[in-house]
């Protein structure tokens, strides 16, 4: 179908302002309102074992209080003007974003621009963070949907990779992080020359370029940026298989998976395709209508391909009643065998590339869907044309190339496990 | 919104079209005016459980057909349970819309409730129950719900007992396809870039034959005035002391309905306006500064629902580690009373109106959003509601927010409930059978 992109070369205004922040601007007149999104490459990954949780808790901390503002004052301001603003940190890149009525961007540019310069960590506030923090840790510990998947990282990746734990670090490690670490992490990473800022909505490009400008222009850092690498991942040499009783609990949630591959791996559309078709189309793939539609087993069950920077996890994810436990596990474990023994189908593979191609334009509707993609695009470096070539890529994909990247990612023997839930070890 | 087309066909089925060219995006709702409101004991959560079995075919469209057949025209679909209403929809490019009013049009009456596909089901729903009672959340706010309500169907969630879930028949389910699901009972809401004159005559050749059925069941059932504070301490495994208190509130049509939305954003903040949930934090609000800011509460929140009957406004918070849930309980009431004697401050009052304003816009950034909103306040009140909205909040004054504070937070409308975790290995499912 012919939809008039609003990404492209012409219609999107890229710059870089001299101290290296890269902006990008997509003016969109037909709602009173403009989205903000910004990414910083830095996160967890600079974070260590001793540090685990480092970026998470500087990054939050920054909205706890600024040269400009006290935590009070920023909340009162955010409210008042009916604006959000929000920002946290994943393991590879440092996520904000926020919303305004056009009559307010100013506001909003003024208060991100605060927030990302001018931290002040007050005592009181980051010790009221921390104790959130804790808090949100000890739930975390007893979530299952959560254990489950912090354990399938650790079996997926070795100790020594950035994968091997999520960002949000320990209640051991996030009790001993002081306030000078914060300092220096927020010193040494947040920098305009490793930060995108993304705008979508009803304002013009030059306006709104200018208006960052004031805000962020003297926003300054010394030297060469310091750059993550994120190490390749060995393929998975044997089964791992770890369960962690919980108490109280009804379901056990499992998730079952590989190390796979980065989002600029040239396998990365076949695997993606695969996926669809494997735990995503329809109600969950194939996946979903041989254990939830034909054996009742699991209201949820779904595959996700993680691909970052670095090479995430190809994984299934499905909640399921202890007692059906195995035959669960062992159904997806059939599914994977036999996406590995045989080519799709015709019919699934027009399905996997009609939705991608033709489900554009419902990704491009709204404000936050364009500054979405355009994050991407800048992040992984797609160029502004991404969206005039995605067709052309998607449709080249053929059956054989998926079959290929599965067997090649997906491997039966091999496999992580983890498993949360009344069960017992 | 003023150019919102509203048609009725002569089998009673209501239609609201309203045009959006802003995108080449079109999206296409059913909503049918039945929910957990319309069941009745032993048969709890069976509207729900029929939402589900309206993707388990019919006899042109095969079981998990309909999501592959949006999918494959690059759009998406789902449907939801609430106390008041189920709805089905469908987010398409524009030049596909025609699917949805096919599909819709042919569940509304031709959905087959194989006895096998019920058989499946009923593990995936009661799946779906276990995974909700993996989170004490859950189990808290079902026990405050249940005892809030003594008579009226509110007491039992969507989802239903347990007990029921595995009792309900193929037959019950089909029978309460059969009442509720008639044009008669249901209104479409159709939103995007389509012309409305051809989308309702579109409309019109796709449902204007399906008969019209008999009335539905009226729901009589009044919810008797609450005479003393209800009480619950739930003892289970969990990281956490939780806090809910729920306190019968107006319903949508209540001339203090719109007081009483002010009185909960001053207390917690504007979130949720937006269809999708996109919520504003609300830190400046009364109840995270004395809950959250002092140190005894690690979240605190104060919801209150558009709701055909008179439901409730709750307040919940997670005591922080440490913490006794009854000093987390005092500052709450405390808050509470604090604002049913004395007047709100007119900057407040202010803040809240400006909160909405933005959320209205945001909330029509996406025609998903446009059509959710049509929808759920023709099922509550009136799609009308949706123009005055503003308007009326405008018009509620501080001593409003004051008089229905007062009726509100009173000891005897308020049922509590804590969640006290308890330590080491307790049984595992307390009610509903052994997991």
């Amino acid at each position: 179908m012919n939809i008039t992109l609003p990404i492209t070369p012409e219609t999107v205004t890229r710059v870089t302002l001299d101290n290296g922040l890269t902006i990008l601007v997509k003016d969109n007149p037909t709602n009173a309102s403009v989205t903000l999104r910004g990414r910083l490459r830095a996160g967890g990954v600079f974070d260590t074992p001793q540090t685990a949780g480092l970026a998470r808790l500087t990054t939050a901390a920054l909205q706890r209080g600024t040269r400009k503002r006290t935590f009070q004052q920023l909340n009162e301001e955010l409210d008042r003007y009916g604006m959000s603003f929000g920002i946290g940190a994943g393991t590879e890149t440092i996520g904000f974003g926020g919303r305004a009525l056009v009559e307010d961007f100013d506001r909003l540019l003024d208060l991100a621009a605060d927030v990302l310069m001018h931290p002040t960590f007050p005592q009181r506030q980051v010790e009221k963070l921390r104790a959130e923090i804790l808090a949100d840790l000890k739930e975390d510990d007893q979530d299952t949907q959560h254990v489950a998947y912090r354990e399938f990282r650790r079996l997926c990746y070795p100790e020594t990779h950035p994968y091997h734990r999520l960002s949000d670090g320990t209640i051991k490690t996030v009790k001993r992080l002081t306030r000078a670490q914060m300092r220096e992490f927020h010193a040494r990473y947040f920098r305009p020359d490793l930060t995108t800022l993304v705008v979508v909505g009803d304002v013009r490009a030059d306006a709104a370029i200018e208006k960052i400008a004031r805000a962020f222009g003297k926003w300054r850092a010394d030297g060469t940026p310091p750059l993550s690498t994120i190490p390749s991942v060995p393929p998975l040499k044997q089964m791992a298989r770890r369960v962690v009783p919980l108490d109280g609990k009804t379901q056990a949630d499992v998730v079952l998976g590989f190390p796979a591959l980065c989002r600029a791996d040239p396998d990365f559309y076949a695997l993606s395709l695969g996926d669809l078709i494997f735990g995503r189309l329809g109600l969950y793939g194939r996946l979903g209508a041989n254990v939830r539609d034909e054996q009742g087993l699991a209201y949820y069950v779904f595959s996700s391909l993680e691909a970052g920077l670095g090479a995430g996890p190809w994984s299934v994810r499905a909640g399921v009643n202890p007692k059906n436990l195995e035959r669960a596990i062992e159904s997806i474990l059939a599914e994977i065998r036999r996406f590995r023994s045989e080519q799709v189908t015709q019919d699934e593979l027009d399905e996997a590339r009609d939705f991608l191609t033709g489900s554009l334009a419902l990704r491009l509707e709204t404000n936050d869907g364009v500054a979405a993609i355009l994050s991407d695009i800048e992040l992984f470096d797609l160029g502004l044309d991404y969206l005039q070539r995605y067709p052309q890529i998607i449709r080249s994909i053929t059956a054989e190339q998926i079959l290929a990247v599965v067997q090649k990612y997906a491997q039966v023997e091999n496999y992580a496990l983890a498993i949360a839930g009344p069960v017992e070890q | 919104m003023s150019e919102v087309l509203e048609a009725q066909f002569d089998n009673g089925l209501k239609v609201l079209l309203k045009p959006v060219h802003t995108a080449p995006v079109a999206t296409f709702w059913v909503w049918y005016r039945v929910g957990s409101r319309n069941e009745v004991p032993g048969k709890t959560g069976i509207s729900h459980w029929v939402e589900h079995m309206m993707f388990k075919g019919t006899p042109t469209l095969g079981k998990g057909e309909i999501m592959h057949l949006i999918n494959r025209n690059g759009g998406v679909d789902n449907a939801f349970t609430s106390s008041d209403y189920t709805a089905y929809f469908e987010l398409l490019p524009a030049d596909r819309i025609d699917l949805a009013l096919r599909i819709e049009a042919d569940r509304m009456v031709n959905a087959l409730f194989d006895p096998n596909e019920v058989e499946s089901e009923r593990t995936v729903i009661i799946s779906e129950r276990e995974g909700a009672e993996n989170e004490p959340r859950f189990w808290l706010g079902e026990e405050v719900l249940a005892l809030a309500f003594k008579v009226h169907p509110y007491h039992h969630d969507t989802i239903g007992w347990k007990t029921d879930l595995q009792n309900i028949t193929r037959d019950d389910l089909y029978a309460h396809y059969r009442t509720y699901y008639v044009p008669n009972n249901a209104v479409i809401v159709a939103a995007g870039d389509f012309d409305a004159d051809e989308m309702l005559a579109r409309i019109h050749s796709a449902f204007g034959a399906i008969p019209r059925g008999k009335d539905v069941p009226p729901v009589k059932i009044v919810e008797p005035p609450q005479e003393g504070e209800r009480r619950v301490v739930l003892r289970r495994p969990g990281p956490a002391s939780y806090f809910h208190a729920a306190y019968h509130a107006p319903n949508a049509t209540d001339p203090d309905f719109f007081a009483v939305f002010v009185l909960t954003g001053i207390l917690s903040g504007v979130g949720g306006m937006s269809f999708s949930g996109h919520s504003s934090p609300g830190r400046s609000s009364r109840l995270y500064r004395a809950l959250v800011e002092t140190g005894l509460a690690v979240d605190v929140d104060c919801t209150f629902r558009a709701t055909i009957d008179p439901g409730t406004l709750d307040v919940t918070a997670t005591a922080r580690p440490g913490v006794p849930i009854e000093k987390v309980e005092r500052a709450i009431f405390a808050e509470l009373d604090k604002i049913a004697t004395q007047r709100v401050t007119q900057r407040e009052l202010d803040k809240v109106i400006k909160q909405a304003r933005a959320q209205f816009v945001y909330a029509m950034d996406g025609v998903m959003n446009v059509g959710g909103w049509l929808g759920q306040l023709e099922m509550v009140a009136s799609y009308k509601m949706y123009d005055t909205f503003l308007e009326n909040l405008m018009k509620v004054t501080r001593e409003d927010v004051r008089r229905v504070a007062e009726k509100i937070f009173r000891e005897t409308n308020r049922t509590v409930g804590w969640f006290v975790p308890t330590n080491g290995r307790a049984p595992r499912a307390r009610r509903g059978g052994a997991a």
